[in-house]
């Protein structure tokens, strides 16, 4: 944080604004959203267990999503 | 250098209890198309039933998704929660969309009565038109970072023993903590939209041609008044004070209901009832200061978790900012300092510079304090914070 206090050129906001095109970030936007979007494609096993149990509550989600044993280990219910 | 209460979980050796905390995450972000446009498709289907998921829902508009994790006792599970969620939510959209990853809307259609409000249950959509009303049509599209973050019990238990002669009740205690969080956050709010700012431009159709907009780049639109704000008195004296503002708001015509009232940090209880929250204690603080981050597809990274994390110990184990009588003034002029910092040019060294370093300096003091126990050198934090300014 002492980085960004002592240069304001690395703040987001400055970060961000290098990005812009004639005043705009929607190819910005768009390039980060597709790079993220094609990250997640390479996933071979998303999670899929919403369709048939959008209810489920966040125990059900943990031991669906980690395992029983899985991380986060230390899920408090409720 | 403690108040009492940081003494006290200092003294029994429970700093590292004390430095994390049960954390909930919530990221907004919105469905886009391929082409940079809002979203025509409605819910993923792959996520079933959007009135029943508790943990990817439709914020005020159907274009925007929230995650919602669930709380987590380390702060840095919740970000396994979130990246597990976020990967779910991505591969649940059609072939054709996409997640916008910035706080700041995509170009907007000229007219925005074509972007759909959420299809919940019919009495939540009725409160979102009412709400949509009385705002201008684009306030509620940003979207941003909520922290919902509760203290350890084991923490809570241990100072309670300790001073329960010196609160009316349980409850009394609790709020106090909660409401010390509070005001250290509402008041330096400043600093973390220096830290943290990521809402530089609008694009077009966002702001109507002849409307007041900023005339250059700025660190954090959503932030500043033109962002969501609600038009409302505050008043973080004490929780009981902090309830009755808001019922006086509402009293008055200011707010629909709690929900309404957009500040940056709100107190809570798990259902929302304000006067459970005076009798039987607060049960967590939402942070709701942060814009999106589009360097990751999380929205948020984990080393701004662990700066919020440095904050939420150094607000409860320090003294009050300010007496009883001179706090509101006081925060007062720490949002009057958010919206100076806000509006600053993002290459810009703020004008706050002076106290920015005080502060820095100071929270790195309190992490080398708390890094060694009282007596021996023996390490308390299993995650070294020695060097919090360079995080």
């Amino acid at each position: 944080m002492q980085d960004r206090l002592d240069n304001p050129n690395l703040t987001p906001a400055a970060t961000l604004c290098d990005h812009e095109v004639d005043g705009s970030l929607m190819s910005y936007g768009l390039a980060m959203a597709n790079r993220y979007q094609n990250r997640a494609h390479e996933n071979p096993n998303p999670f899929t267990g919403f369709e048939e149990q959008p209810d489920m509550d966040a125990n059900e989600l943990r031991q669906l999503l980690f395992g029983v044993m899985g991380k986060p280990e230390n899920y408090k219910n409720g | 250098m403690f108040d009492k209460i940081g003494q006290i979980i200092f003294n029994n050796e429970i700093v590292a209890n004390a430095s994390d905390f049960n954390m909930g995450i919530e990221v907004e972000t919105i469905r886009i198309d391929s082409a940079g446009r809002l979203t025509k498709e409605p819910y993923p289907k792959a996520l079933g039933n959007q009135r029943k998921n508790h943990f990817i829902k439709t914020d005020v508009y159907q274009i925007q998704s929230e995650i919602i994790t669930p709380t987590a006792r380390k702060s840095l599970d919740a970000m396994h929660y979130l990246m597990a969620l976020n990967d779910t939510l991505r591969n649940a959209l059609e072939p054709n969309e996409l997640l916008w990853p910035l706080s700041m809307p995509p170009v907007l259609p000229q007219d925005k009565s074509t972007i759909p409000i959420a299809n919940v249950d019919p009495k939540q959509k009725a409160y979102y038109e009412k709400w949509i009303k009385t705002r201008s049509d684009t306030q509620g599209i940003p979207v941003g970072v909520h922290l919902n973050v509760s203290i350890n019990d084991d923490v809570l238990k241990t100072v309670w023993q300790a001073v329960n002669d010196q609160y009316d009740s349980y409850a009394d205690f609790v709020n106090f903590i909660y409401i010390k969080i509070a005001q250290g956050f509402d008041y330096y709010r400043w600093l973390i939209t220096y830290l943290f700012g990521n809402s530089p431009i609008a694009e077009k159709n966002f702001f109507k041609p002849d409307a007041d907009q900023p005339q250059h780049e700025v660190r954090s639109i959503r932030s500043s008044n033109y962002g969501l704000t609600s038009d409302v008195t505050h008043n973080y004296r004490s929780v009981p004070d902090y309830v009755k503002n808001i019922e006086a708001n509402i009293a008055s015509g200011a707010l629909f209901s709690e929900a309404e009232y957009h500040s940056s940090v709100r107190l809570k209880t798990m259902h929302g009832d304000l006067t459970d929250m005076i009798k039987n204690g607060t049960q967590y603080i939402e942070l709701r200061m942060l814009d999106l981050d589009p360097t990751t597809a999380l929205g948020v990274r984990t080393s701004a978790i662990r700066f919020f994390r440095i904050l939420l110990s150094y607000f409860m184990m320090m003294p009050t900012l300010e007496s009883d009588e001179k706090i509101n003034l006081k925060l007062e002029q720490g949002r009057a300092m958010n919206e100076v910092v806000a509006l600053e040019s993002p290459t810009q060294q703020t004008i706050y510079h002076h106290e920015a370093q005080t502060f820095l300096d100071q929270l790195q003091l309190f992490g080398a304090q708390i890094q060694w126990g009282p007596n021996t050198k023996k390490s308390w934090i299993p995650c070294r914070i020695d060097s919090i300014t360079q995080i």
